[in-house]
């Protein structure tokens, strides 16, 4: 899956690495807001320091550069109607911003593990319940979403999901989840939880 | 001495009607390793919940000691972000300040061989590492009986040869709730096997797995001759 | 649905980040008031858990004919069977992690994201259902509402940041969204019939009582604000004559360049925020 690569990618070390969490955020949003705001061609000075950044974090330039294309699809889409609406100046810089954007976010997210970055919102007054949903949501991400692919497999294995058989497995999805939660809670009471 | 564990007469229904646990008399000693067998369905899964405490029903679970319980479902225990994480879980819970938490999990990594592991996020564990993993979690609560649900799921021989190796090594008193008969007999010398909710037999293992046929059936093994 | 950085204008994120910050603090105490929600599962577990099965859900390819397929977005699935309050939480931490683990969703934005989709979208989707009870015809309607709630909004914002969309490029998209409701819909009636087969206790006996109806009062004013601004998104420059036939045209507050970008989207919030206080003062008098 795609995250396996951004854990192998935000445990590895380099100075951007082991550098606190905050002040990588607070550089992230500083970025973002200098893409965001300034006009015509200021964000590609923002370019080349992203990719500074990426060599200094010895992280792998061109799969970073391509995985940051993912957000093209979408922003390709409004930027088409734009162009359509009669912008089209405005169609283009829309693109190059959410694509800088989007790769300033990715190494942000490349570079710190999500147990620092939850941290250094916790630390900002964000609400402990939603940073331990987060948390718990992230560790199980994977697992289920294995389950749902291994679903999916073996459906296209027996010629595809017709619709109900979707709806099947959404409802096995959910069930096993609901499961597994509870089973979750179990093994927390069994260890001294109190909620 | 008093055995570490009496249970007299306990009975459990679950709230939909089912009587899963019909009166079931057992006792165990410190340092003593049974296992527990008997089909699916037979209660034994829900006695280990009433020992561990999840559940409670009538008559007695008396325990001089502390009970910790390792899942059938590795993943579904180390539910942190990492590894010292998880261990360290239970000591948090018990009272013990972080750095204490984390010298106690440290600790019960190494003894079960996966200190290196310590900042690892559980996801990329193999199956025998999670199982060693969630041994030591339950290990850092310093329990007198370790109850296992299965403890051979997904485990490969190598490392089923590993667990073993493991189990033999603790003191604690241990209850192997398995239908992996080698597995059993590896380790314990006394059964228990339930059916309907009872105790049918309380024994020497090899005793009761003849009485009651359990052991993989020679009648349709190859015939390699 | 989710916005990249970069389309919206300060004015307009802010403010929306602006609104989902307490928002989102408002949440978490009724969450946390709200009743557990079965006697075996505890909060957190259990709300984490749901926030990794929307993930694998979306993954789920329903297919509606001519080759083409559709996914379930979740949230008014979610509010269905956790109630509004705790859907909300789980919607929020899937939109944070989208945008930094996968950047769908800027991360300047991810408060207008979080506004569109996991407060207005679950709240939508959960009003029919509050309403009407939990037979097909409402949970359809809340699937759909979830998604049309979102994108009204989305566009509002979009228009607002002077990104324009009109004409045909509006249309088609309009349309676009209107299947990814009814899609939305039909997938979410499906599945809260399929689960309620499979896992019966997973639902709640009836639509959990957290939201009274002056909640209907405020989705109805989301409703037809968004309606109203979808109209508005068409033709932009109607905010404009109006402002010249009442002869604001002169005033300096619309002329600065300071300001500029501001006026709109805090008339419409002003707006917004007025509808929704007259309403709980209504329902409060009940």
């Amino acid at each position: 899956m795609r995250h396996l690569l951004l854990d192998q990618w935000s445990h590895r070390s380099s100075t951007i690495h082991s550098a606190d969490a905050r002040t990588k955020l607070v550089l992230l949003l500083l970025v973002l807001l200098t893409i965001s705001l300034a006009p015509g061609s200021i964000p590609l000075v923002i370019a080349p320091i992203l990719l500074a950044t990426i060599q200094v974090s010895r992280l792998p330039l061109n799969a970073l550069l391509i995985r940051a294309a993912l957000v093209l699809p979408f922003s390709a889409l409004l930027a088409v109607a734009i162009w359509f609406s009669g912008d089209s100046s405005g169609a283009a810089t829309l693109l190059i911003k959410s694509y800088l954007s989007a790769l300033a976010a990715l190494l942000f997210a490349a570079t710190t593990p999500l147990p620092a970055w939850t941290a250094a919102l916790r630390s900002w007054h964000v609400p402990a319940t939603l940073i331990a949903i987060i948390q718990v949501t992230y560790r199980y991400l994977f697992v289920i979403a294995e389950e749902a692919q291994t679903m999916s497999a073996a459906a296209r294995a027996r010629g595809g999901f017709r619709f109900s058989a979707a709806t099947g497995a959404l409802a096995v999805l959910f069930a096993r989840s609901w499961q597994r939660a509870e089973s979750v809670h179990r093994a927390m009471l069994a260890r001294g939880y109190q909620p | 001495m008093s055995p570490l564990l009496e249970v007299c007469n306990l009975r459990y229904r679950y709230p939909d009607g089912t009587d899963a646990l019909r009166g079931i008399d057992f006792r165990m000693n410190s340092g003593e390793c049974v296992a527990l067998l008997g089909p699916n369905g037979s209660g034994k899964t829900t006695f280990a919940l009433h020992l561990a405490g999840l559940l409670k029903g009538e008559g007695s679970v008396a325990l001089h000691g502390k009970v910790g319980i390792v899942f059938q479902n590795a993943d579904d225990q180390l539910f942190m972000q990492t590894v010292l994480e998880d261990v360290a879980f239970g000591p948090m819970n018990q009272g013990l300040t972080t750095t204490e938490a984390h010298a106690r999990a440290t600790e019960c990594l190494d003894r079960v061989g996966m200190a290196h592991a310590a900042s690892k996020a559980p996801y990329h564990l193999s199956a025998g590492e999670k199982r060693r993993v969630a041994i030591a979690g339950v290990l850092a609560m310093q329990p007198d009986l370790l109850v296992f649900d299965e403890p051979t799921t997904s485990l490969d021989p190598p490392a089923e040869r590993e667990l073993i190796k493991l189990l033999r090594a603790l003191p604690q008193a241990k209850l192997l709730v398995t239908h992996d008969v080698p597995f059993a007999r590896a380790l314990a010398s006394r059964a228990v096997f339930f059916e309907h909710g009872q105790v049918a037999a309380d024994g020497p293992i090899d005793n009761v797995i003849d009485r009651f046929d359990w052991d993989f059936p020679q009648s349709v093994s190859p015939d390699r001759r | 649905m989710h916005i990249p950085d970069g389309f919206l204008s300060p004015p307009v994120w802010l403010s929306f980040d602006a609104i989902s910050v307490p928002a989102i603090g408002w949440i978490v105490h009724r969450a946390k008031k709200a009743a557990p929600l079965t006697p075996d599962a505890a909060h957190i577990p259990l709300l984490g858990v749901m926030g990794a099965f929307v993930f694998a859900a979306q993954m789920i390819n329903f297919p509606v004919g001519l080759g083409a397929s559709g996914h379930l977005l979740g949230g008014s699935l979610l509010a269905i069977i956790l109630g509004p309050a705790a859907a909300m939480l789980v919607m929020t931490a899937v939109i944070v992690l989208q945008a930094l683990l996968f950047q769908d969703g800027g991360v300047l934005v991810v408060g207008v994201n979080i506004f569109n989709m996991a407060i207005a979208g679950v709240a939508a989707g959960y009003l029919p259902v509050r309403l009407m009870g939990r037979s097909a015809f409402p949970v359809f309607l809340g699937g759909a509402f979830s998604v049309l709630v979102s994108a009204a909004l989305v566009l509002w914002q979009l228009s607002l940041s002077g990104v324009a969309i009109t004409g045909r490029p509006l249309w088609t998209a309009s349309v676009l969204f209107a299947i990814t409701a009814v899609l939305e819909g039909l997938i979410t009636v499906a599945a809260i019939r399929a689960i309620g087969r499979l896992s019966p206790h997973s639902l709640p006996d009836q639509p959990q009582v957290s939201f009274p109806a002056r909640a209907a009062f405020a989705t109805l004013a989301l409703l037809l604000a968004t309606g109203g601004t979808w109209i508005a998104s068409a033709a932009p420059d109607g905010l404009q004559h109006l402002a010249a036939n009442i002869g604001l045209e002169a005033n300096p507050v619309w002329t600065s360049a300071l300001l500029d970008g501001w006026p709109a989207p805090a008339a419409g919030i002003t707006g917004l925020a007025c509808v929704y206080a007259l309403c709980t003062l209504g329902g409060k008098r009940r």
